[in-house]
């Protein structure tokens, strides 16, 4: 999968989003794979994500830390968190290097941004994957703005008409961007969706309308 | 996915909730089931008041719809070998050195991806352009089992009708292959309904903290500050090299 990959980024939107991935490899080093991410959901937990989960464990907007560590099962893939700044994306990287638990480590963000980040933890990356942009039809996609909020659930879980939704409900009084932004968050089950940025978006595409 | 007619009470809680725009309010709330790829959202998020919104056992091949659009569907009542859309890819390449040198390297073209959709036979137009430039499909990818001809890139026919929420075909390619293969597929994405997102998964050469790759993307005026890449840190125990080394 490449869920975190192909995140939309609008100019204001290049340096608050962050995903790291923790993954290890399926009959190499996932041997008590619950035990690990348990230590590895601590360790994202204790810089104060905006999201975090996986795929079997749930998301943090429907999920305590704790709920999260008990739903770990041995086929969970992989674990997230998502981090607003890039100070603390180094933070994380330092204490992931220190604790050196053993899975790989993955962070989605422009590419080059990341590698400044990685650099200043000590890291030196060891492979990419660059994405190449949207191909095709592309007059059949939502607008950008609609499209930055969309593509941070890869699984492409969150309709553009839900969040259009959104925005007429803030618009109209009938909820808060903080509230919209935790139910657009709700259907990603990977607990990849910036609820901070997504807050910040659609109080900006309301204030539009 | 259906809606019961008897339970539903018509108030429209459920329509913004599709990525497909596939429910629909014409003198009651239907679902077009050409549309619907059974991501599950309406049944799972809209928390429908009258729990009107059910699915029913699926077979092929409307399964594969199911198997690649919802990400907690099993690959039930289908004929492929790994869940999921894709692989372990870049994610664990510091273990499994799957892309272990700066060339070859490997693509991956996510069909319908972003928000868009496609039909198996989108993605065989370009299954078909990439093949004779692909030194291999990635075995572990679950399209890979769909190639039915590796060597043309054609898919099960049986499939090609449906429609699911996005699809990743996964291959390896030589760099000198990358500029004209591009060139083809520039060509298809004229030729196709729907979008894709592509992607070039590559080795850093760890002395220089560079790739041959990005001088090629620079050189072809795709900017990269528009989508999030995503980059191995190299913290995964035990590194390939190592493996190869002591035989592990």
């Amino acid at each position: 999968m490449s869920h975190t990959l192909h995140r939309v980024k609008t100019e204001n939107g290049k340096t608050n989003d962050y995903v790291v991935l923790i993954m290890p490899a399926r009959g190499i080093n996932n041997q008590n794979c619950v035990e690990v991410f348990c230590k590895y959901l601590d360790l994202l937990a204790s810089f104060h994500p905006v999201n975090m989960g996986g795929i079997g464990c749930g998301n943090m907007v429907l999920n305590t830390l704790e709920e999260m560590k008990a739903n770990l099962k041995p086929d969970v893939p992989m674990v997230h968190g998502v981090y607003k700044d890039r100070d603390t994306l180094i933070e994380v990287l330092k204490a992931l290097k220190e604790s050196d638990y053993g899975y790989s480590v993955v962070v989605s963000g422009l590419v080059d941004d990341v590698d400044c980040c990685a650099r200043k933890a000590g890291i030196q990356r060891h492979s990419m994957d660059l994405s190449l942009g949207i191909w095709g039809a592309v007059e059949k996609l939502p607008p950008k703005d609609i499209l930055e909020i969309t593509t941070m659930c890869g699984h492409a879980l969150i309709s553009a008409n839900l969040v259009t939704k959104m925005i007429e409900d803030i618009k109209a009084g009938r909820t808060t961007a903080k509230k919209a932004a935790v139910k657009l968050a709700e259907p990603c089950a990977c607990g990849i969706f910036n609820t901070d940025k997504a807050e910040a978006l659609l109080n900006e595409l309301a204030a539009k309308v | 996915m259906y809606i019961n007619q008897k339970k539903c009470v018509n108030c429209g809680r459920c329509i913004p909730y599709c990525p497909r725009s596939a429910i629909l309010n014409n003198n009651g709330i239907t679902i077009d089931l050409d549309l619907c790829v059974e991501c599950g959202v309406c049944e799972k998020f809209a928390k429908c008041p009258r729990g009107a919104i059910y699915n029913v056992h699926l077979e092929a091949p409307r399964a594969y719809r199911k198997a690649f659009s919802d990400p907690f569907g099993k690959h039930e009542n289908t004929a492929l070998k790994h869940s999921g859309r894709g692989t372990e890819e870049v994610k664990t390449n510091d273990v499994t050195g799957v892309v272990s040198s700066v060339d070859p390297v490997s693509f991956a073209i996510e069909m319908g991806r972003p928000s868009v959709g496609s039909t198996f036979a989108d993605l065989e137009k370009l299954s078909m352009t990439v093949a004779p430039f692909a030194i291999g499909f990635e075995v572990n990818n679950p399209i890979t089992s769909l190639i039915v001809d590796k060597k043309t890139g054609k898919i099960e026919p049986s499939v090609l009708g449906e429609s699911i929420m996005s699809a990743i075909i996964e291959f390896s390619c030589a760099l000198k292959d990358i500029k004209p293969m591009l060139m083809e597929i520039e060509k298809t994405s004229k030729q196709i309904d729907t979008v894709f997102s592509m992607c070039i998964i590559c080795r850093v050469d760890e002395e220089t903290n560079t790739t041959p790759v990005r001088n090629i993307i620079d050189e072809l005026g795709i900017d990269v500050d528009q989508t999030s890449a995503k980059t191995n840190m190299g913290l995964g125990r035990p590194r390939y090299e190592d493996r190869i080394k002591g035989g592990i």
